[in-house]
């Protein structure tokens, strides 16, 4: 061992030469080092070769084919999009669900943390290498994309079309799969069992993007729009999932509470200007996008265990007034979440109504309103019953889906017409507590939009697991705000 | 006087039913080296994640050169090189990109890159592992690459969980003469091991941990004194004014019997262990006058050949302490908590 402590040291510097000139100084570190470990993978390697034997095996066999006997086209094409659909919609998303936990788990994310580099910085470096992979993949693909034109019957500019939203779809699938990868290795399994559902499903829909949907919008123009709203849907669920990704080994003292919950608002943005533009079919349909994603992202919000510390509160502190109550809206735990909702819907709401009064159109406000104030109730009643229980900490999330499920599965066995005969004074009175428990009663109220209940008192009903809600949320969130006035205390003394 | 760099005040930390730390409270002072020891599950990784900002205390307050860790543990985290006692080598990763990896994650870039990473690799001497896939480094290869890593940074402190278990003599003694020179660069160390004689060498203070306390801290002449620290870290005599306990190695001409017979006999002695010509035994009041009359009488009574004072062994100063709790128990300090919330203290997502 040497044990020289001269500051020059002139050998080591030679021998480090020929490992630094592969990427350029000036990319981002995460993205190199996911780079070099990425791209010498056996996975990604043989991955590679297989891709290309497979390819070229089979092109050269339906050139064979076409020459001979003809139709060897339909076996190239098929092959051409199972390989594409597979390096661009299925590899990144599974790759993606095992970047995050076992780095958390084994303990290799403390030393990166302990770096310059912030969650955020390696969430991003991660979900960049992936696509940047994945690019060089389809670059590898190229090749026979253009060799498929010369079998003839190809529209490139369809084929392209069709690989450029397979591209964004697995830029999105894999931040999901970013995110998920800190679930427990069963959520994990489950996501991959959704994503064969939705995975087929998406390569059908973006198969069928310029022969379905041209019809469906008409004009070329509408067509765009369509996809403007695609693009832009799938930005902000990217965005998304890729801030709350860096949730999961952020340190506490980082409030990232505020962009998990600002960012999907963005959805609702297009719906404005398309309402504004008179297309109210085209706003209603992303107002439906939109409220999805609200519905998952206050679920997200209102399960995720974290205390508001001291620092989480200084930066409001500082500025008074309106923002200093702003600040409530973002910080972390069910409370804050609850309150921050409450806040959205109002908002929505008084959209709604000045959209109605704008427009002059019936848009059904005070059915709507209701609506949004039992939504409010159903997403936050289940917390509210699961934070009755102080071991639940660690199973919250489940908790608060069983509830949901239970819930749910009471407004469909009340709505059962069958069941409704065979005991009918049974199910009228299950059916009229369906209304009254929170949650069930807001699927009731959707439901009950286009159909009001025949139900008498139902609106009363309502209005009681509404009031119910509110109560039992003000008072299991005392202690919660009374924390909270302590730590802004904590935080002036600081100052 | 200047602000210790390392303050861990009333720490407690509990993992479900496990109570982690409880209530340790410890200074380390600029330019030590200092070592936590204790048994496996004593508390020290835990204690040294706190210090490193990737654990949260429930209770208590941890600065490192007077920072917050929980409140800034960015500002915490640029200060301090972490070693931890589970390292992981990242797959299809060369020694050389894994070193280059971290200075750039630490801002080096150009030639102050090349000269840093020149300089650890120096340093640490792995110039002919450049080229080498981390995966296929022997334990004290590896140890030597970790350490420069934790280096790359130029830290003030390093904090180093358990650097030289698992490793060979010869890796172990190339491990002692890193500490020593990074000693004399002026960094600040604290190194935990559960083996004692192993750190009480290079180790300026000692800090004891068991089950989630710290026991005592103290240099190594403290501990053979068999001193507990007080409030505030200072050191006190378990008994105040009382002589310190000494280990006697005696040999007489006739029958060992006769020795233990008569050591059982006088006030203060007690017997350790019986030998072929002789016996091995503590004595509790061994000031030098004592000690001397002692002698006297033993001379008087039986064949004494030889009285030596022997060495009291650091091992069991520690089991003595452990045994006969004369550790602190350090009184919690009363501190400013915030109201509880439903459900207590953590900070798991979903």
């Amino acid at each position: 061992m040497s044990h020289e402590t001269s500051a020059k040291a002139v050998m080591p510097e030679a021998v480090l030469e020929p490992e630094q000139v592969d990427f350029p100084t000036w990319l981002p570190p995460m993205l190199v080092k996911e780079l070099r470990q990425g791209l010498r993978t056996r996975r990604f390697v043989g991955g590679l070769i297989a891709v290309q034997a497979v390819l070229a095996l089979v092109f050269v066999f339906s050139f064979a084919s076409e020459a001979v006997a003809g139709g060897g086209r339909t076996a190239s094409d098929v092959f051409f999009w199972i390989i594409t659909g597979s390096v661009l919609l299925v590899a990144p998303p599974l790759r993606a669900l095992g970047a995050l936990g076992p780095e958390i788990d084994q303990r290799t994310m403390d030393l990166l943390l302990l770096t310059h580099l912030d969650a955020r910085r390696i969430v991003w470096g991660k979900w960049a290498s992936m696509q940047a992979q994945t690019l060089l993949l389809l670059a590898t693909l190229m090749p026979y994309a253009v060799v498929r034109y010369f079998f003839g019957s190809v529209d490139l500019v369809n084929d392209f079309g069709v690989m450029a939203s397979m591209l964004v779809g697995g830029a999105v699938l894999s931040a999901v799969g970013l995110w998920a990868s800190g679930l427990p290795r069963v959520l994990r399994v489950l996501i991959v069992v959704g994503m064969v559902f939705t995975v087929p499903n998406f390569l059908g829909l973006a198969f069928a993007r310029s022969s379905h949907v041209s019809a469906t919008v008409g004009p070329a123009g509408d067509l765009m729009l369509w996809w403007a709203l695609g693009l832009w849907s799938a930005a902000v669920t990217l965005l998304y999932m890729l801030v709350l990704a860096v949730r999961w080994f952020a340190p506490p003292a980082e409030n990232h509470t505020g962009l998990p919950r600002l960012v999907p608002l963005a959805l609702a943005l297009p719906a404005l200007a398309l309402a504004a533009a008179g297309r109210m079919e085209l706003a209603g349909m992303q107002i439906v996008v939109t409220a999805a994603g609200l519905v998952f992202v206050a679920a997200v919000e209102l399960v995720t265990i974290r205390e508001p510390m001291a620092i989480h509160l200084r930066g409001w502190q500082a500025r008074g007034g309106w923002q200093r109550m702003a600040g409530r809206l973002v910080l972390p735990g069910w409370p804050s979440a609850a309150l921050w909702l409450a806040a959205t819907l109002s908002v929505f709401g008084v959209g709604w109504t000045a959209a109605n009064a704008w427009l002059a159109e019936d848009l059904k406000t005070g059915p709507v309103l209701g609506c949004l104030a039992l939504a409010w109730a159903g997403l936050v009643f289940p917390m509210v019953l699961v934070s009755l229980i102080p071991s639940a900490r660690k199973t919250a999330g489940g908790l608060y889906f069983l509830v949901h499920v239970l819930l749910g599965a009471l407004v469909v066995i009340a709505g059962n017409d069958t069941l409704g005969s065979l005991a009918p004074t049974f199910m009228q009175t299950l059916d009229w507590i369906s209304h009254a428990v929170p949650t069930a009663s807001f699927w009731h109220a959707v439901m009950e939009l286009k159909k009001p209940s025949a139900l008498p008192g139902v609106m009363i009903a309502q209005a009681a697991g509404l009031l119910l809600t509110v109560g039992l949320t003000y008072w299991l969130a005392r202690p919660y705000w009374e924390r909270v006035r302590w730590l802004r205390g904590e935080s002036k003394r600081d100052e | 006087m200047s602000t210790p760099l390392v303050e861990m005040i009333n720490v407690t930390r509990r993992f479900g039913f496990v109570q982690a730390l409880r209530g340790v409270t410890f200074t380390l002072e600029r330019g030590q080296v200092a070592g936590l020891i204790g048994a496996n599950g004593a508390g020290k990784t835990t204690a040294m994640r706190i210090l490193t900002s990737l654990d949260e205390p429930d209770t208590g307050t941890v600065r490192i050169d007077g920072i917050d860790v929980v409140e800034q543990p960015n500002l915490v985290r640029r200060r301090i090189g972490w070693m931890p006692d589970h390292f992981q080598p990242y797959k299809d990763t060369t020694v050389g990109d894994y070193l280059d990896f971290f200075a750039r994650a630490h801002g080096y870039r150009g030639a102050e890159l090349k000269r840093r990473l020149a300089e650890v690799i120096d340093f640490t001497d792995l110039t002919p592992l450049v080229s080498r896939p981390m995966d296929r480094l022997s334990k004290g290869q590896t140890q030597r690459l970790c350490l420069g890593r934790t280096l790359l940074n130029d830290p003030d402190l390093l904090l180093l969980d358990e650097p030289a278990a698992g490793l060979d003599p010869r890796a172990r003694m190339e491990f002692k003469n890193l500490v020593r020179m990074l000693r004399e660069r002026g960094k600040t160390l604290l190194i935990s091991s559960h083996i004692l004689s192993e750190l009480a060498e290079m180790c300026d203070t000692l800090v004891f941990m068991d089950a989630g306390r710290v026991v005592h801290q103290g240099d190594k002449a403290s501990l053979l004194r068999h001193e507990a620290v007080g409030e505030g870290g200072g050191a006190l005599p378990a008994e105040p004014g009382a002589a310190p306990k000494a280990v006697f190695e005696i040999e007489v001409a006739g029958p060992v019997v006769d020795l233990t017979a008569w050591l059982e006999m006088r006030a203060g002695w007690r017997l350790l262990e019986t030998r072929s010509e002789g016996a091995r035994a503590e004595f509790s009041e061994a000031s030098p006058e004592r000690v001397a009359l002692e002698v006297r009488r033993l001379a008087n009574d039986l064949p004494l050949l030889s009285f030596h004072r022997q060495e009291r062994r650091l091992e069991e100063a520690f089991i003595d302490i452990l045994r006969t709790g004369a550790g602190p128990r350090l009184k919690p300090q009363p501190e400013m908590r915030p109201p509880p919330l439903p459900g207590g203290a953590g900070g798991d997502t979903l």
